[in-house]
């Protein structure tokens, strides 16, 4: 918790520093949100037909909070990781008794820290641009059941990232696996696509994967379009794939630091 | 122009020597780059299975329109996009010094700096997708409509990387604007969208403020016969204006640039 607590602090700061850099980011992303609900607009009928169990003003609506749940949830580590083995960077770290996973979780924690704060400026604006399409309404129970879906989100992408970083110990170029990955978040991931305008077959083999479990889900159960028995089964699975990639972690860290050798130092 | 001419083909050369030097990693990159241009036209394929068009446009309209769109992509990629990308680098570490001090127009020779071989291999396999679709589909393409749409293509390109670079001009400013690129490709997903079903407000924003209508629809427009005078002269136009502010731009940035090293 210490070594989270420092790389927080560090990453904060740093990242307060160099603002603009989010600033780009959120003014991106309220752009592209903009042009994912005209799309939605000009593609889905406005008398309230459903497109995938959604109508045009829930498509938006969807769009919308996924704006805001990108930078909450999008933690993505692996540009770091993979550039410290590469670059021999992480011999900076291996002599010290500072864990990869610590240290990233709070330099990661730190940068969203003020990404949230600053997507929120977008979000407002959003919710007034689209405001007459938006249809949302959360109770109590629909932002307790969101928060533990939100927080094993997090880890289960973060625990992907981490991963896939540490492929560069065995492999130079990690970008077409890196690209792979993508593409199954982009797809099957639900921050731009719901997951209830995929094929039957792909929507019921997704239920098994982790990209369900990063965006799709916690957007379903903050939008209420999930029962009570399917939250519980996707908890459970989240709680799986977030234990799943923790243990693929501490495998792949243990032989990558094995092969590793560092030129220079 | 004659030099600047053996200059590029000095970079071709460089880069293809790369290229065949480093070819399993330039494969890599080419197969990544297939692999996101997958994802983009999955991701329609999917939204195409709920919907029978989008603004008007049949399925066959808009997977030209997006097959035009990555062709546009991957010729930026392959030319201009990896050079400008890098601008923000070269002002932050001072490596900007070496391209002022050379005898070539600075901008040229920073717009040409890393020319991206395994792009134009992408670029080929789209063209070669684009020929195809329209093929098999049997869309009715005259030859004039080809030849406005290849003229309104490289339009498209001038437009798109004035407006790269000029995004690029701020790096000269804020520090480490390293994330401006991913700004231009989020802007970009504008441009594979039918902008004629665009309301006024953000039609004004892919016409006037960000050239984003002339990288797929105008030439897309222009290859299926119907497009309109306005937005041909339009295009122009945009090409004298862009190329006004960023020469006074450029002149401003590079008198205020002091080095980061040497």
């Amino acid at each position: 918790m210490r070594i989270f607590r420092a790389f927080f602090r560090m990453r904060f700061l740093l990242v307060a520093e160099y603002r603009m850099a989010m600033v780009i980011w959120m003014v991106g992303g309220f752009v592209s949100t903009l042009i994912a609900a005209v799309l939605w607009l000009i593609s889905t009928p406005a008398s309230g037909d459903l497109i995938g169990g959604m109508t045009q003003h829930q498509l938006i609506t969807y769009a919308w909070l996924s704006y805001l749940l990108a930078q909450l949830i999008g933690w993505y580590p692996f540009y770091d990781v993979q550039r410290e083995i590469q670059e021999g960077l992480i011999s900076n770290y291996i002599i010290k008794p500072l864990g990869l996973w610590a240290r990233r979780l709070g330099e990661e924690a730190a940068h969203h820290a003020i990404a949230v704060l600053l997507q929120l400026v977008g979000f407002v604006a959003l919710s007034f641009i689209l405001r007459e399409y938006l249809d949302f309404s959360a109770d109590v129970g629909i932002l307790i059941r969101v928060v533990p879906s939100l927080i094993f989100s997090i880890l289960i992408i973060f625990g992907i990232q981490m991963c896939l970083g540490l492929i560069a110990f065995w492999v130079t170029d990690t970008g077409p696996l890196y690209a792979l990955f993508w593409i199954f978040l982009s797809l099957l991931g639900g921050e731009w696509i719901p997951n209830g305008l995929l094929p039957d077959i792909v929507k019921t083999i997704n239920s098994l994967m982790p990209f369900r479990y990063t965006f799709g889900f916690p957007l379903d159960t903050l939008l209420n379009r999930i029962t009570m028995t399917e939250w519980y089964w996707g908890i459970g699975m989240q709680l799986f794939w977030a234990l799943a990639v923790f243990i693929l972690f501490k495998i792949m860290w243990a032989h990558g630091l094995k092969k590793y050798s560092a030129v220079g130092g | 122009m004659k030099r600047n001419y053996r200059l590029l083909l000095a970079k071709i050369n460089y880069h293809l020597a790369y290229f065949y030097q480093y070819r399993f990693s330039s494969m890599v990159h080419l197969l990544s780059a297939l692999l996101w241009f997958a994802l983009g036209m999955g991701g329609i394929a999917i939204i195409l299975g709920n919907v029978s068009s989008i603004g008007g446009w049949t399925p066959t309209e808009i997977y030209i329109l997006m097959l035009v769109f990555y062709l546009g992509m991957a010729v930026a990629h392959a030319t201009y996009y990896n050079s400008l990308a890098d601008l923000t680098r070269k002002i932050q570490d001072g490596r900007l010094d070496f391209y002022l001090l050379k005898p070539v127009s600075v901008r040229y020779w920073v717009s040409i700096d890393k020319i991206t071989i395994p792009q134009f291999l992408r670029a080929f396999i789209v063209l070669a997708l684009l020929v195809g679709y329209c093929i098999a589909h049997q869309v009715t393409i005259s030859m004039f409509g080809i030849m406005l749409a290849v003229l309104y293509f490289w339009v498209g390109q001038i437009l798109l990387y004035q407006f790269f670079l000029l995004l690029m001009l701020a790096a000269f400013w804020i520090v480490n604007a390293w994330n401006i690129p991913w700004f231009l490709d989020r802007i970009s997903d504008a441009a594979e969208l039918p902008i004629d079903t665009f309301d006024k407000k953000l039609r004004f924003f892919v016409l006037y403020i960000t050239p984003m209508a002339f990288i797929a629809y105008v030439p897309t427009q222009a290859l299926l016969n119907r497009l309109d005078p306005y937005l041909a002269f339009l295009a122009l136009g945009l090409i004298v204006i862009f190329e006004i502010i960023i020469s006074t731009v450029w002149k401003i940035a590079l008198r205020q640039y002091s080095s980061a090293s040497s």
